[in-house]
């Protein structure tokens, strides 16, 4: 059970940072705030 | 750099449970700050436009400005809370715009098409991509990539309108004049008035605790 919190956890995380490497591709997202874009991910 | 206290507990937390570096750590709460906000403005914004009775059509202005934000970017709120102010209520009025002026004639909407589109294509030839302090865009590929993409993107919007204003089904006048007042809006947030805007609206106090 515990391995299978863990692994579900780390695929959230997963697609989070594959979400956030897409997201920073754009000039910026819909909204009209951009919280600002970590330095890794710039370019 | 600064984020809501909400993405920084999240992330933390997902952090913690999968035992990851806190370069990543601040990467998932950027991400999650990003998706929140831009989940939360949708949704408040389509059901804003639901209770005024245009819904196709603010979902429409939205369908096409995200287009836009998304390639060409443009002015920013400095406060998230600010920002849904913003987003909230402009796409319902442009829609509920736009549903008036449907009911003046073709003529006119069509005239108000052409001139949205040439106003969105010159906005976007001079002056896309428009980024922010926060979000810089540092490659000049990546410029010239984001600058071809919303110059596809404004002769899309262009041929939609167009087929638009040839069809019959429903709503079409009314989503026809939305497409054409989102490009107007793109134009606008793409220009020094648009930034001018935004500044004057980071001046705004909104008192956020009772006193």
């Amino acid at each position: 059970m515990k391995n299978l919190g863990y692994r579900l956890f780390g695929f959230m995380v997963a697609a989070l940072l594959f979400l956030a490497s897409v997201t920073s591709a754009s000039a910026c997202l819909f909204s009209h705030y951009q919280p600002e874009v970590p330095e890794s991910l710039r370019k | 750099m600064s984020y809501l206290s909400f993405s920084k507990r999240w992330a933390g937390y997902l952090a913690t449970k999968t035992g990851l570096a806190s370069e990543k750590e601040q990467i998932l709460t950027y991400v999650i700050e990003v998706l929140f906000l831009n989940l939360a403005n949708v949704i408040l914004t389509l059901l804003l436009g639901l209770m005024l009775g245009v819904l196709p059509g603010t979902a429409a202005c939205l369908l096409t400005v995200a287009i836009f934000r998304h390639t060409a970017g443009g002015a920013h709120s400095s406060s998230p809370l600010r920002c849904a102010m913003v987003t909230v209520m402009v796409f319902p009025c442009l829609a509920l715009l736009a549903s008036a002026l449907a009911q003046v004639g073709q003529f006119y909407s069509d005239l108000l098409s052409g001139l949205a589109v040439f106003i969105g294509l010159m906005a976007i030839v001079l002056l896309a991509p428009v980024d922010s302090p926060a979000a810089p865009i540092i490659s000049p590929l990546r410029r010239r990539r984001l600058k071809f993409l919303s110059i596809l993107a404004i002769i899309l919007v262009a041929a939609l309108i167009a087929a638009l204003r040839y069809s019959s089904l429903d709503y079409t006048a009314e989503i026809q004049l939305c497409l054409a007042l989102s490009l107007l809006w793109v134009g606008f947030i793409l220009s020094r008035p648009g930034h001018l805007l935004m500044m004057f609206i980071d001046t705004i106090d909104i008192p956020t605790k009772r006193r």
